[in-house]
């Protein structure tokens, strides 16, 4: 993979996001509405018209996106040359749905792909009433897990987290810093939807949700919706906005990880996020090392899952994710700023994607915790259903 | 629809509300064998393999031949995390009223990392589990028919 096709060939040239807010805010608008609300402005800000717009593409596993097509018949488009919908995990599906669009305007099939998700929490809870939903059987994904009662998807991050600590002496005060610290970037960023400040009583304070995660551990339920526009590095020259290129792209799994389990608990680590052969396959492809990133934006359902992501990205060895945020080297000062819009934590949960429009804010140099002269920026999906990895961008 | 709330054996700590598991062919063998005190995976017919959780081609080989394999409840403890019982409204007490879903590495399986997604029942204190520990199975009955494959503290 030394000689990587896709290297620089295609760059993000346009991001947008509708409002964000919390859980039923937004439930009139719906996710349709909010969608196209997050391309128009993704448009906008890449100075093209919509009707320039001849592919989209999208991720996920249930109703609570739109597909491409609908979005499409909403938009004054000319020509509709690309489609596709990642279906996966969560934000499992982003790094596939932004490589879809890539190698579709690098090799010229389109000239111009959105990318988007959308979410409207009031009728499709993570983690609510699940068992209601198995009214009809249970999806052969989960058929060996949910008459067990694993059903919340924090319980994946837990059962990790639990076994963390076990190895390695991880704390859940660990966890506390680190969702102190998003706090604390989200409380420098207008668009976050929590930005009330968090001190480590209110995070050991607040309600146990799966043992050893609590409710300030977990992610948000939001309404929302953000997007990004890929040209071609060619076609992007004619544009007034600086492009962010797509520097490499890597999903590949972990043995196991392909499993018929959504929560892939068949790996042969349990306490890791699964990514260490995606990072390999990514830093080989992009001819750089986890040294060479300024900006890291992980996939945060919960806390200890960016502990996890530290460890498989390379930032620090295996067990040391614990004493790496204690010593502040997640911080904007530290070894690999992390996290600096706030992240599904205290910023928005819309399954990463605003993980990648902040990346592109970095690179740009528009960030609310600008990173000093940030060149490169790494997104990373979280623990889950396949196809996860990473997505390397530098200005 | 019946709910495993409703499954005879009241001696464990085991989540209320959850519905009764599939009865497909590929996992129907499994529960039955449960409701007979019994551990069975399946075993791909061509390769030899065990393979979890249930598919209908094997994820060794690829084969559609499989049959059904009883072997040891024997495992060691990978991992768990204990969960509010939002079903049981009365009593919120930790932990009466908490239950835990565990991952158990089985030792008789031919392969590697043969995680099963579980119960440890009879543990009634957080404290009490522990990464790393010795089960076996202890299956749980739900009704004549069905069963599932919980284990305990050996």
């Amino acid at each position: 993979m030394d000689d990587y096709w896709l290297r620089d060939k295609a760059c993000i040239v346009g991001i947008g996001n509708s409002a964000y807010s919390k859980r039923g805010k937004q439930h009139s608008e719906g996710t349709l509405k909010l969608s196209l609300l997050a391309i128009r402005n993704a448009a906008q800000d890449a100075g093209i018209e919509l009707g320039e717009i001849d592919g989209m593409t999208t991720f996920c596993f249930d109703s609570n996106t739109p597909g491409s097509d609908k979005v499409m018949g909403n938009l004054p488009i000319k020509h509709c040359r690309y489609t596709s919908t990642v279906w996966g995990g969560g934000g499992s599906g982003l790094p596939t749905a932004l490589a879809n669009a890539a190698m579709a305007v690098a090799t010229g099939h389109a000239n111009c792909v959105a990318v988007f998700r959308s979410i409207v929490q009031e009728d499709y809870r993570m983690g609510g009433a699940m068992a209601d939903l198995f009214a009809d059987g249970i999806p052969p994904s989960v058929a060996h897990t949910v008459p067990f009662g694993y059903i919340l998807p924090p319980t994946i991050y837990a059962l990790r987290a639990q076994r963390h600590m076990a190895l390695y002496g991880t704390t859940t005060e660990d966890f506390a810093r680190l969702a102190i610290h998003q706090r604390n970037m989200a409380m420098n960023n207008p668009d976050a939807v929590l930005r009330k400040p968090m001190t480590l009583e209110d995070h050991q304070s607040s309600r146990m949700i799966s043992d050893p995660l609590r409710m300030f551990d977990c992610c948000q339920e939001n309404d929302g919706a953000a997007a990004v526009m890929v040209m071609s590095a060619e076609r992007a020259r004619d544009l007034d906005v600086k492009p962010v290129f797509i520097h490499a792209i890597a999903t590949a799994n972990v043995p196991g990880w392909t499993s018929a389990s959504v929560y892939s608990e068949l790996t042969s680590d349990i306490g890791t996020a699964g990514h260490r052969v995606a990072a390999n396959e990514l830093y080989k492809r992009a001819g750089l090392g986890p040294e060479d990133i300024d900006v890291a934006e992980l996939y945060d359902g919960t806390s200890a899952g960016v502990l996890l992501l530290l460890e498989d990205w390379g930032f620090c060895g295996r067990g040391e994710a614990g004493p790496f945020v204690r010593d502040g080297q997640i911080g904007l000062g530290g070894k690999i700023p992390t996290n600096t819009h706030g992240g599904h934590l205290s910023e928005v949960y819309l399954q990463g994607i605003n993980h990648l429009l902040e990346a592109v804010r970095q690179l740009r140099g528009t960030s609310h915790n600008q990173v000093s002269n940030a060149e490169t920026a790494l997104y990373s999906s979280g623990v889950g259903w396949p196809p996860g990895g990473g997505i390397l961008l530098r200005r | 629809m019946p709910r495993i709330s409703d499954c005879e054996d009241k001696s464990v700590n085991r989540p209320g509300s959850m519905p009764l598991p599939n009865t497909n062919p590929v996992e129907l063998g499994m529960w039955q064998a449960a409701a007979k005190g019994v551990l069975a995976i399946q075993r791909c017919a061509a390769c030899g393999l065990h393979r979890y959780p249930a598919t209908i081609a094997c994820c060794h080989c690829g084969s559609f031949d499989w049959n059904w394999d009883e072997i040891d409840g024997s495992g060691a403890l990978v991992s768990f995390s204990w969960l509010p019982d939002h079903s049981r409204k009365d009593d919120n007490d930790w932990p009466s009223s908490w239950y835990n879903v565990a991952i158990v590495k089985l030792e008789s399986a031919n392969i590697e990392n043969a995680h099963m997604v579980t119960n440890i029942v009879n543990v009634w204190h957080p404290g009490e589990l522990k990464v790393g520990q010795k089960v076996r199975l202890h299956c749980v009955r739900l009704n004549d028919d069905l069963g599932l494959p919980c284990f305990e503290l050996v």
